[in-house]
């Protein structure tokens, strides 16, 4: 069981009586920034690749992870792959000790090259940061689906490829940060999309790839503009599905990467052609000042 | 700066691992980094973007997926 000051409580003496704490740390590490959100100052520090981030003063931090993305499916003797799903999200406030922690990002999954094996398309990256009792973590996208293989399970699930012989990958926590990914036709002509962190995949439709399901917008979190990550990518067909929230387009050739620190998945192959590789992920810290 | 992906290989130059992190990082923290590396590159023109199972293949310094049976479609 957690204990009161890992709550977020102190308590006042020795009596019983348990107070509320409001009070931020503060931290460097990754590219920091200064923004408004609700007329509250931060500080943002932005992660978009492995460091540490060195809490100097222990207290509360607001923290947005997102895992690498899935990578797309490729063709295999016509039938076409399946999009990547997106990296889980996770926002969550948690109180730090003052020392240093290891951020790690996700890395996005290679797309698929290949008939089975080694080449298929490969699972996005978790998301990290390193805690020293407990362990802030996401999962990276499921991969998409090719003719040998079925769609991954992740944080989103990939999407199903065009063939008889392809199931659509699963989320790991189903409808709360990433959704199942799309179904393909079944019969060769069109794979659905990967899932994305706020929506599942889209099935395909005639001859046309499903599109990845949508992401999360991350802007309300780092006073930017509107920025969605952990979408999935578009599933491959004579039509390639349109990628959402960072992930890639699925192709009537190749499929397009999902677009880095998004964690985005990558898109489906339609005709011929490897799979997008997925996006990689990233980390934001934010502490009021 | 634009990301930098390394691959971890084993001693059968096999993929094990991808990590995105700055070479200067990696090479500051070998206790985080244990093992070989390789840098991999996301989404460059004539380059393989390494996976987990992918094979490094030191002449050409390029990831490869092992050749496999073709599958009637």
């Amino acid at each position: 069981m957690p204990n009161r000051r890992e709550l977020g409580y102190v308590s006042a003496g020795s009596t019983s009586t348990i107070v509320a704490t409001t009070g931020y740390g503060v931290a460097t590490g990754g590219t920091s920034s200064s923004i408004t959100v609700s007329s509250q100052a931060y500080t943002l520090l932005t992660f978009t690749s492995d460091g540490n981030l060195v809490v100097s003063s222990a207290g509360l931090f607001d923290v947005l992870l997102i895992g690498g993305g899935g990578g797309g499916g490729h063709n295999t003797g016509g039938e076409k792959g399946g999009g990547g799903g997106g990296g889980q999200v996770m926002q969550t406030t948690i109180y730090l000790d003052a020392a240093t922690y290891a951020i790690d990002i996700g890395a996005g999954g290679a797309g698929g090259t290949n008939y089975s094996g080694a080449g298929v398309a490969k699972v996005g990256f978790g998301t990290s940061v390193g805690t020293s009792n407990r362990n802030l973590a996401v999962a990276g996208g499921g991969n998409g689906s090719n003719y040998t293989s079925g769609a991954g399970q992740g944080g989103s699930g990939g999407g199903g490829g065009g063939s008889t012989n392809s199931a659509i990958g699963v989320a790991f926590i189903s409808g709360v940060t990433g959704y199942d990914g799309g179904s393909g036709s079944g019969g060769g002509t069109a794979a659905g999309g990967g899932g994305g962190a706020t929506a599942v995949g889209g099935n395909y439709v005639s001859t046309t790839g499903g599109a990845g399901g949508a992401g999360y917008d991350v802007s309300a979190f780092t006073a930017g503009s509107a920025n969605s990550c952990g979408g999935g990518g578009g599933g491959g067909g004579s039509t390639g599905g349109a990628g959402s929230g960072g992930g890639g387009a699925g192709g009537s050739a190749g499929g397009v990467a999902g677009t880095a620190n998004t964690g985005g998945g990558g898109g489906g192959a339609g005709n011929s052609g490897n799979g997008g590789n997925g996006g990689s992920g990233v980390v934001y810290v934010r502490f009021k000042v | 700066m634009s990301a930098q992906y390394f691959a971890q290989i084993d001693d059968n130059n096999v993929v094990t691992h991808v990590a995105v992190v700055q070479r200067e990082f990696l090479e500051a923290n070998p206790e985080r980094y244990t093992g070989r590396w390789v840098e991999t590159f996301f989404d460059t023109e004539g380059k393989q973007y390494a996976g987990i199972g992918m094979i490094y293949d030191e002449a050409t310094q390029d990831f490869v997926a092992p050749v496999s049976p073709e599958v009637e479609a």
